[in-house]
């Protein structure tokens, strides 16, 4: 009895150890998954810009393609970490925004506010990207007007510390409809596999805005 | 058959010049107009009646499905994308054709060929024709009309006791009206045959024929040649 009973809880053990491992390996795989990558019809427009750019400017042009080349580089280089320095996530940032700009032109305006001492907190690669991407998607796209869009990263106040990094543009969340949902919750998953739980990641409208609020915690 | 009229629907103006340059490889292609949305577009078919669309889908205040759906009678349509799930819808809307960004050089010009084969299928010398001017609108079989004046880019259609104008040169409706029936005159006018009373002869080996509502129409020399040449047995 004795001996059928170590051999169980042998192989409870073997079967929880393997089971922890699976846990690690799933995790690895989900958060590979989850890497996000620049939407690719970004980059078939951008080629397109780019292409009529070349009869038009073309300083321009060249100067267009060393922008989509940083962007493509920046973004696979990226999914080999788990986080990366702000300011690098913030120099890609205004990269996407310079691309979109040649297309959008009149229709896309930006504010980028990044408060001193940041630079060197970690964010998990395309964190802000993404939400960067979805506000030209549901703020300036659909509009003949365009929006304008501001973005700032600060320091939370109050004494738990922190940072603060909000995307807003001009419309409604009605317009931020379906399959957004996905990419904000792959975004927001990421988040937390890299940060833990006390990094959130919100979504809300108020004075004809809509505000993605990214919370990362004291490290 | 005359020259492929087309108008150019996306919002972005980058990719309508790349659109506008591509197509000047095609000197039988005419782009007559430029649209930066759905609602823009609304407004320049009802005025050109373009032949054919280039469409690009996502637009802003309604996608170029949405411009379809609103149309009573669609010009033939080439969608033009940087997405590639629309194909199937686009080719549910009878779309002749899609193409993805940045579009190819050789695949517009099948595009444009696969265009063009189908505009000729339909009859180049319609029966009837529908007339749309301001708010009016007039469907007048072809054996009504007496005769078509140039103003600028348009042609004043006379017939009855009615003078419409509509968007086509009268080099446009030369090549599609039959030349049995409807002769061009000189530079500004073509005379529909049937209404034709009399004919004299004038200086310089031209004509001048009396319509049957008393108009009187000069035929160029070089014009009349080519009516005497026709109507001779």
């Amino acid at each position: 009895v004795l001996y059928s009973l170590i051999q169980s809880l042998r192989r409870a053990s073997r079967f929880e150890a393997e089971a922890l491992r699976l846990q690690v390996l799933a995790k690895d795989a989900e958060l590979r998954a989850l890497q996000a990558q620049v939407n690719p019809h970004f980059f078939f427009n951008s080629l397109n810009s780019v292409r009529a750019l070349v009869f038009e400017n073309q300083e321009a042009a060249a100067n267009m393609v060393d922008q989509l080349a940083a962007l493509m580089r920046y973004t696979l280089q990226s999914n080999r970490h788990d986080t990366v320095p702000l300011a690098d996530e913030w120099q890609a940032v205004q990269t996407y925004l310079a691309i979109e700009a040649i297309r959008f032109e009149a229709r896309l305006r930006v504010t980028l506010a990044l408060d001193t001492g940041l630079q060197a907190v970690r964010i998990p690669p395309m964190a802000l990207q993404t939400l960067v991407e979805n506000a030209v998607k549901h703020g300036v796209e659909p509009c003949l007007n365009g929006s304008e869009i501001a973005i700032s990263a600060r320091r939370s106040s109050g004494n738990r510390g922190g940072v603060t990094i909000t995307v807003a543009n001009t419309g409604t969340l009605r317009a931020h409809s379906g399959s957004t949902r996905v990419g904000l919750d792959n975004a927001r998953q990421r988040l937390m596999l890299a940060l833990g739980p006390a990094a959130t990641l919100s979504l809300d409208e108020r004075d004809g805005a809509v505000h993605a609020v990214l919370l990362l915690p004291q490290p | 058959m005359s020259g492929l009229r087309v108008l150019l629907i996306d919002d972005e103006r980058l990719a309508r010049a790349e659109l506008r340059r591509l197509l000047a490889m095609h000197p039988a292609v005419e782009v007559v107009g430029e649209a930066a949305s759905a609602l823009e577009a609304m407004a320049q078919i009802a005025a050109l009646q373009p032949d054919l669309l280039l469409l690009d889908v996502q637009m802003p205040g309604g996608s170029g499905f949405d411009l379809l759906a609103a149309l009573d009678a669609a010009p033939e349509v080439i969608f033009c994308t940087a997405h590639d799930q629309y194909a199937l819808q686009a080719f549910e809307a009878s779309a002749l054709d899609y193409l993805q960004k940045p579009v190819q050089a050789q695949r517009l010009a099948t595009a444009l060929a696969r265009a063009g084969a189908r505009l000729r299928l339909t009859p180049s010398a319609p029966r009837k024709i529908f007339i749309k001017d301001g708010e009016r609108c007039w469907f007048v079989a072809l054996a009504d009309i007496v005769l078509f004046s140039s103003e600028g880019n348009y042609a004043r259609v006379h017939f009855g006791s009615q003078q419409p104008l509509m968007p086509r040169s009268l080099n446009q409706l030369e090549e599609r009206l039959d030349p049995a029936q409807f002769l061009r005159a000189n530079r500004r006018q073509i005379v529909n045959l049937a209404h034709v009373t009399e004919v004299s002869a004038k200086a310089a080996d031209g004509l001048e024929l009396l319509l049957a509502d008393g108009t009187r129409v000069e035929v160029s020399r070089r014009r009349a040649q080519q009516f005497r040449a026709a109507a001779t047995l």
